[in-house]
């Protein structure tokens, strides 16, 4: 019985949250191929941006585009950065002098040069009622 | 000068660049004349292919069996928008090939990621060399790959190269593009420049320049084709690398000194500001260790080609077409927009480099010279014959003549086409005998519009060509090529 209640009260409690969080959509677009997982970072602040990720998700990779839903966050600024994990080793590969080999993109389709864009490039705004952004992978 | 005539001038120069643009016809149409004689050869070529039989005149040598590998960029303008300079376009590789007295030709442009993208798209979408354009994001160096300046056949495989990023390997037979060339996983993207050496034991040597990082990234590729080696040497204020010699012991580089200054929107060409205040500086790099030997200042100069060089106890011996400045690379920029811009002089100079005391004598032989080329036996060690393409104007586009440089004695033989033609790049191909060269190289006939094929004596160059096969159209201008043997 006491188990029966704490199931109804997250359940409550879930959707209460639920009520006051925002999904982001993010269509990722230019797949060439199937190899792998596309792999998404939402990040929540410039301090975080590309070190520590507020939340992360995966689809299997198909040619074309594929679709991936982050919710329950709290409406604000976020920024996301993706990559198509085409060997399946779970990260970014890069050359011998640090050039990213795998296809990867990030919100705003920030333009990198001589490094990653900034947050402030990649800044995209989920407000109450969520917000669907489209990331070219390049 | 005035505001106002400041002003009058950047119109009038407006107005030149348009109305040159539109004037610029299409190549391969051998009936359209050309509106701008010399620079009609930098219009761009619309088909995806170009393939033809050439007319021989003269007595074309038996012997002489093979495939004549050329490339350059083809392709200048999309939707409007004309490249701002000459390096952008896109590359179309050729083949002449030779068999039994006949000489067919054969052209495609290499399908890289940027070709098939904007050929796709309708237009332009990734920065060039001289021209900034970002319609869509970069991944990495291989976004921008033109593969348009050289053609190299090693172990079998056939490359179309650039300087900036990977070889883009092609079907030897049908120039049909394979794709990128990535010799192991954590290499892919990096830059395989287009002036790869192949010293006589068939090992390929080559450089990348990676840009503001100042490295210079090594590379061996051992004659069956598999990586021998790479190594990365730290230089500063790296900029504009594009050829070198390797001798017996050394890797050659002659670094022009470019300030950087990188900025966005800025194409990569104008992140490069000339000082003549600061050397040119010879990096000497130990070709077994890939480390550096020794950095030698010379005066500020600007060098694109290398041909050939030798080491001997401390002295390394090389020449190189070296101009006073960068002009002559800002002229390839300026062409593309009908204006022809006055240059200072290139000269191939020998250069005498004394590792031990670090200093440096350059002797010029000839004056008004590009596309230096030895014999490949030659490669990497002692050698007499230095075979060039030459110009009497230092204020006109193209090259209009041969030339063979005794490297000892200073002895020239010369042959000039004449200022109606456009001398590409001529290279010697080894006789049969084994005693001399041919020398082969394709012109452009600007009165005819006509692309030749000439084979010379090379140790006869000022009684002409002893054969010439001529193309009923004009194929693109190339930057360089090599020949295989039958």
């Amino acid at each position: 019985m006491k188990q029966l209640f704490q199931c109804v009260a997250a359940a409550v409690l879930a959707t209460t949250s639920l009520a006051q969080a925002a999904d982001l959509t993010v269509d990722v677009a230019g797949l060439q191929s199937a190899k792998g997982a596309v792999m998404v970072a939402v990040f929540d602040s410039a301090g975080h941006f590309l070190k520590q990720p507020l939340r992360t998700a995966a689809v299997a990779a198909q040619p074309g585009q594929v679709q991936l839903l982050i919710n329950d966050l709290a409406p604000g600024d976020y920024a996301v950065s993706l990559f198509q994990d085409e060997n399946g080793n779970g990260k970014l590969d890069k050359n011998l002098v640090g050039m990213p080999i795998e296809p990867y993109g990030f919100s705003n389709d920030a333009a990198a040069s001589n490094g990653p864009p900034g947050f402030d490039q990649a800044r995209v705004h989920v407000g109450a009622a969520g917000n669907t952004v489209t990331v070219s992978l390049r | 000068m005035s505001a106002l005539s400041l002003q009058r001038r950047d119109v009038l120069r407006g107005l030149a660049a348009s109305g040159a643009l539109l004037a610029l016809p299409a190549l391969a149409h051998a009936g359209d004349p050309p509106a701008h004689s010399r620079l009609a050869a930098l219009s761009s070529c619309l088909q995806d292919s170009l393939g033809g039989t050439a007319s021989i005149s003269g007595r074309w040598p038996a012997e002489l069996r093979g495939t004549f590998y050329r490339n350059g960029p083809a392709r200048f303008d999309r939707a409007g928008e004309r490249y701002r300079h000459w390096f952008d376009g896109d590359g179309m590789v050729h083949a002449w090939r030779i068999d039994a007295g006949r000489v067919r030709h054969a052209a495609t442009f290499v399908r890289t990621s940027k070709y098939v993208d904007e050929s796709r798209a309708g237009q332009f979408l990734y920065p060039a060399f001289g021209t900034d354009i970002r319609r869509r994001p970069v991944r990495n160096n291989d976004s921008g790959n033109v593969a348009n300046t050289n053609a190299v056949a090693h172990a079998g495989k056939l490359y179309a190269l650039w300087e900036g990023g990977s070889a883009t390997e092609l079907d030897p037979a049908s120039l049909e593009t394979r794709g990128l060339h990535t010799w192991r996983d954590d290499l892919a993207a990096l830059p395989f420049s287009a002036h790869p050496k192949i010293t006589p034991d068939g090992v390929l040597w080559n450089v990348g320049l990676v840009p503001g990082a100042d490295k210079l990234v090594l590379w061996r590729v051992d004659a069956n084709g598999s990586l021998g080696q790479v190594g990365m040497v730290d230089v500063p204020q790296l900029a504009m690398v594009h050829d070198f010699v390797v001798t017996a012991r050394y890797m050659v580089f002659l670094v022009p000194p470019f300030d950087l200054h990188p900025a966005p929107g800025t194409a990569y060409l104008d992140t490069h500001v000339w000082n003549g205040s600061r050397p040119m500086r010879a990096v000497v790099i130990d070709r077994t260790a890939f480390t550096l030997k020794r950095i030698v200042d010379m005066p500020a100069g600007m060098v694109f080609h290398l041909g050939n060089g030798w080491d001997e106890g401390d002295n390394v011996r090389f020449d190189a077409c070296i101009a006073p400045d960068d002009s002559h690379l800002r002229a390839l920029g300026a062409v593309m927009q009908g204006v022809t811009l006055p240059t200072a002089s290139t000269d191939t100079v020998l250069v005498t480099l004394d590792l031990g005391k670090g200093t440096a004598r350059s002797d010029t032989l000839l004056r008004g010279t590009e596309f230096p080329r030895v014999a490949a036996a030659d490669v990497g060690s002692r050698y007499r014959q230095l075979f060039v393409t030459t110009t009497h104007s230092n204020a006109q586009f193209g090259m209009t003549g041969v030339a063979c440089v005794d490297v000892e004695s200073g002895r020239v033989d010369r042959f000039e086409y004449g200022p109606h033609w456009i001398v590409e790049e001529h290279i010697p191909v080894r006789k049969a005998s084994g005693r001399g060269q041919w020398l082969v190289g394709v012109a452009y006939d600007m009165r005819k519009q006509q692309s030749v094929l000439a084979v010379f004596d090379g140790a006869h160059l000022a009684q002409g060509p002893v054969a010439r096969a001529r193309l009923p159209y004009a194929a693109p201008l190339c930057f360089h090529g090599n020949f295989l043997a039958a």
